[in-house]
């Protein structure tokens, strides 16, 4: 899954060097089946662990995915309700 | 004036908000492309039934014989279980595309039975098996069967067997905009006492999950047997129970845990009604009796040919104030709950007495009736904002680092929002333009309102692509339909003038200034030479081609299609009927209609080719096909004999020729154009040459070939069928067209019934069924022939058959073949059931009508999506049409006959006209 989403954002940083950036870039999130856990990747590649406590965000984690990492794709309408903005 | 009419006209002119509630649930939301979130577009799998009841959806909702408000705040919907289920039914289940043998199909049984148009009173029937529903029956005996199999059905389960099953009727009556009466009443139709548990359930559309600072609603137990719900937007609600139900709470949430394997963020979650009735999990629910979901559990048992019934009420009114102070149930639902429940019962009959002319059997009625029902309950609320799902997948067109979408990358513009009549809800529950087209002729029998105010909505800046293309349908906005929509305008303007006096102007030129932007996008995208020949892809008609038409040609080149160049023809002369009736009042719209007037003709001519190159005219047979292209400069006619071949036909509308008097220049002009250039009009019917009462023609057929393509549509061995007009011509059976291409043989042979193939998801087939919407535009072009050539043209139908008919005659013959696809015949069976003996002889069935997709080549049997009302509707049309219009009145009025009613037409009087003259 994480190698899929590299090459999909290898394609886009190519085209975006014509384009106006507008807006911030996005927050994708994941869950981690294996531990149970939201995982967060941030608009600068960084995975982060979302736990589900009040202010999440505030409280995220470092996570470093390994090779045996799956993780799975979660839509971003997610997002506030796990309390990661967009 | 009926009191369903009053109730329309106060919702029209005074903004009270009779339609705010409605049907407008769909009957599946799951597996839809704006529920789909994965990476590949692989929507039927992504969010399947199964994951239904525990994962709240995005963007609407769905329920079994339910209703909404009109933005889809708070929805309620009936929730079963049989005791032996593995699941509650809270939805209709059905096949996906790839597992069934035929497409996707709904299997269930449930009909929509009646509904007036303000949904004053609607009334849908659920029948609900006493034994277990066979869910993995269905999932593998499909998946065993091929192509050239039948489907499996329910029935074919035994599941019905013994008719040990429920007929669960709903019925909803409004006592006010706000104020609705529930009534459910379940029918045991078995031998033996059977136990339902009956779980009305009303909940919220979760908005508030998905964006930050949205205050969530909440459903409270305000008392034993009434539950308040709250929200910002829609402000307090109350649901009152009849009886002693107990009232279990939980929230439509989704259930994380199952759906992505984390811990769920709240303890009570959307399918927590499973685990607490089937899994007797008593924490599964709230005790604190809050949420936003909750359920009525009535446990009811029904004697062997008994029914009990449960009542409940929706109202914006306090069950205090209701009852006038005393709160009492036996006061809400005692006698007066009865009252209100009839009175609203004899309002539908006496609208629908006001619509259905009374020359109609009783047969004819109900068929009529059940159709107009099926058009209102087809309504959905349909919510779908693509930049915001572009978003959420990480598409944004706008964001640093996106993804490619699977589909609709270039629609980011679309807001939509709104209610809209859908195909089918369970099948197609997503809008298609030009199937709407079809539908506003149908829902303007009864909602003249609504059908103006859809297609209003098409060409919105909501919906409509700034380029001018309007949308397809979310598997594909971007895909090509026929250009219709200009023909249901002008048809609706009419029926507008006619019931008022006077048409809706600014309602006319609002859409006509849009439908410009739309024909130049078509002019621009679609004409690949700039000849005035169009392409178009498949064009709504899925296999009918020799290749798929959307897709590279095996042979390279290009595909000239005679439907597409039909159907811009047809536009032409649409938008000139509009830019016609704009220039009477205003003559800026004079110089548009002479454009139409020239661009009409170049159309028309590029058809033939006239000057040797392979044009779309076989002058040996006597027909239109699509013409290959090829890359080396050679052209060939694809010899199909299909209805791409007589769409051209359709292509014919007559013109009273009073914007050419009010304006003589246009005439001066429109003769100059055609004096310097003869060869335009050599080969078509000619423009200038008047009919009767001085009517003038548009088309593209002169009399000669148009007597030729008659001969073959109305050869019983070709299109002509006992149950209407054949998409494929049955002379295919025994010579299917064959072409080589690179090694592969493409073979176009008549196939009556379900498509071979899995071209187009398989669930569809257009060599050799009837489809109505096409049968319907080729009755319309009949009716302008006539109205052009009068009772002296007269052709032999059925040919060979020695009976000469006027056009009129054969357009009224047509549609009783369509009609008579849903009466009794001789025999007392109704063809659209075919052999399924149920349907046909048992009395709790035979009498409940389901309008498929499309029907049987030969024997009329439904085909197809089982509830396209949608625009198999359109028969109810066609049977008002031809028991209000006369032949004399079609010769006097023109193209107002269609939508002037005759009083007792077949009677011995004079004609009377009732309106709009």
């Amino acid at each position: 899954m994480v190698d899929q989403e590299n090459r999909m954002i290898g394609f886009a940083e190519v085209e975006s060097q014509a384009w106006m950036i507008a807006r911030k870039a996005a927050i994708a999130l994941f869950v981690d089946r294996a531990t149970q856990q939201w995982i967060a990747r941030d608009g600068e590649g960084q995975f982060w662990i979302v736990p589900l406590v009040e202010h999440p965000w505030n409280h995220r984690q470092p996570f470093e995915p390994t090779e045996d990492t799956e993780l799975e794709p979660v839509p971003g309408h997610y997002k506030p309700m796990i309390g990661v903005p967009f | 004036m009926t009191a369903e009419q009053g109730r329309l006209d106060a919702a029209r002119e005074q903004q009270v908000p009779w339609k705010k509630w409605g049907p407008y649930l769909s009957e599946r939301q799951w597996g839809t492309v704006r529920e789909d979130y994965s990476e590949g577009g692989d929507a039927w799998n992504y969010f399947s039934h199964d994951q239904a009841r525990s994962r709240a959806y995005r963007w609407g909702e769905d329920g079994l014989a339910g209703i909404s408000d009109d933005k889809q705040r708070l929805c309620f919907a009936l929730t079963l279980w049989n005791g032996k289920d593995p699941i509650l039914k809270e939805r209709l289940f059905g096949l996906t595309n790839s597992e069934s043998n035929h497409g996707e199909d709904v299997k269930e049984y449930y009909f929509y039975v009646d509904s007036t148009p303000t949904h004053s009173y609607m009334k849908c029937l659920y029948k609900y098996p006493q034994a277990a529903y066979p869910y993995s029956d269905l999932v593998e005996t499909s998946r065993r069967r091929g192509r050239q199999e039948m489907e499996y059905e329910l029935l074919d389960t035994g599941v019905f067997d013994g008719d040990r099953y429920f007929d669960v009727f709903v019925e909803y009556a409004k006592a006010s905009p706000e104020d609705m009466l529930i009534q459910i009443t379940v029918c045991n139709r078995g031998p033996e006492a059977a136990e339902l548990h009956l779980l009305p359930t009303l909940w919220f559309r979760n908005v508030w999950s998905w964006q930050t600072g949205v205050e969530k609603p909440v459903l409270f137990a305000a008392a034993e047997n009434v539950v308040t719900a709250e929200d910002r937007h829609l402000g307090v609600r109350h649901l009152i129970c009849n009886g002693s139900p107990v009232l279990c709470f939980t929230e439509n949430e989704t259930n994380t845990a199952r759906i992505f394997g984390v811990p769920n963020r709240t303890t009570y979650v959307k399918d927590s009604f499973h685990r607490y009735f089937i899994g007797a999990e008593t924490a599964a629910v709230n005790p604190e009796r809050r949420g936003t979901k909750v359920a009525a559990h009535y446990r009811l048992t029904v004697v062997p040919g008994g029914s009990e019934v449960v009542r409940l009420r929706l109202s914006d009114v306090a069950p205090t104030a209701l009852s006038g102070g005393n709160g009492k149930p036996s006061q809400l639902f005692g006698s007066a709950f009865d009252d209100l429940l009839q009175q609203r019962r004899e309002e539908a009959n006496e609208f629908y007495a006001s619509i259905i002319p009374a020359s109609l059997s009783p047969d004819e009625a109900n068929v009529m009736r059940q159709a107009l029902a099926g058009m209102m309950w087809s309504k959905q609320f349909y919510h779908y904002d693509v930049d915001k799902w572009l978003e959420e997948r990480g598409s944004d067109p706008f964001k640093e680092t996106r993804k490619q979408a699977p589909r609709n990358d270039h629609w980011h513009h679309m807001y939509n929002g709104d209610v809209i009549s859908m195909p089918d809800k369970w099948e197609y529950p997503w809008y298609a333009a030009w199937d709407l087209a079809f539908h506003v002729v149908a829902l303007t029998l009864v909602d003249p309102d609504f059908g103006k105010d859809q297609l209003k909505l098409m060409v919105r800046e909501r919906y409509m692509h700034p380029n001018g293309q309007i949308p397809a349908y979310e598997w594909n906005f971007g895909d090509v339909n026929p250009p219709v929509h200009a023909w249901s305008t002008v048809f609706t303007y009419l029926l507008d003038a006619a019931k008022k006096g006077e048409g809706d102007t600014e309602w006319l030129k609002n859409i006509f200034h849009k439908l410009l932007l739309n024909f130049t996008w078509w002019v621009n995208r679609k004409d690949r030479t700039g000849r005035n020949v169009f392409e178009g892809g498949f064009l709504g008609l899925d296999n009918i081609g020799v290749f798929d038409r959307s897709a590279p040609l095996p042979t390279g080149g290009c595909l000239e299609q005679a439907d597409g160049t039909a159907w811009m023809c047809l536009f032409c002369e649409n938008m000139l009927q509009i830019a016609n009736t704009l220039a009477l009042t205003d003559p800026d719209y004079a110089d548009l209609a002479l454009k139409f007037v020239q661009h009409f003709l170049w159309i028309a001519s590029s058809m033939d080719h006239v000057g040797g190159e392979t044009g779309m005219w076989d002058e040996e047979d006597g027909f239109y096909y699509d013409v290959l292209r090829l890359p080396d400069g050679r052209a060939q006619r694809l010899k199909v004999r299909s209805m791409v071949g007589l769409l051209p036909l359709c292509a014919a509308t007559t013109f009273d020729g009073a914007v050419l008097k009010r304006y003589p220049e246009m005439e001066e002009r429109l003769q100059a154009f055609l004096g310097a250039r003869p060869e335009i009009v050599a080969s078509i019917h000619p423009p200038g040459k008047l009919g009767v009462a001085g009517r003038r023609l548009a088309s593209i057929l002169n009399e000669s070939k148009l007597r030729r393509v008659l001969a073959k549509m109305l050869d019983e061995n070709e299109f002509l069928s006992p149950y209407g007009l054949r998409s494929l011509s049955r002379f295919h059976a025994q010579h299917p067209f064959v072409f080589h291409a690179g090694g592969q043989e493409y073979r176009v042979g008549y196939l009556p019934a379900e498509s071979d193939t899995g071209m187009f998801g398989g669930n569809s087939n257009w060599r050799g069924p009837i489809w109505m919407p096409v049968n319907a535009l080729v009755i319309r072009a009949l009716l302008q022939y006539y109205l052009y050539y009068g009772d002296d043209f007269r052709v032999e139908c059925p040919t060979g058959s020695g009976r000469l008919m006027t056009l009129y005659q054969v357009a009224a013959e047509i549609s009783r073949r369509l009609a008579s696809i849903f009466l009794k015949d001789k025999n007392g069976r109704r063809p659209v059931y075919g052999g399924t003996c149920k349907f046909q002889e048992d009395p709790y069935w035979r009498d409940l009508l389901l309008f498929y997709e499309y029907f049987h080549g030969d024997n009329g049997a439904g085909l197809g999506a089982s509830h396209q009302t949608g625009w198999t509707g359109v028969v109810a049309r066609l049977m008002h049409l031809f028991a209000t219009t006369t032949p004399e009145q079609a010769l006097q009025l023109g193209a107002k006959a269609a939508v002037i009613e005759v009083q007792n037409p077949r009677s011995s009087d004079p004609v009377r006209v009732t309106s709009g003259t």
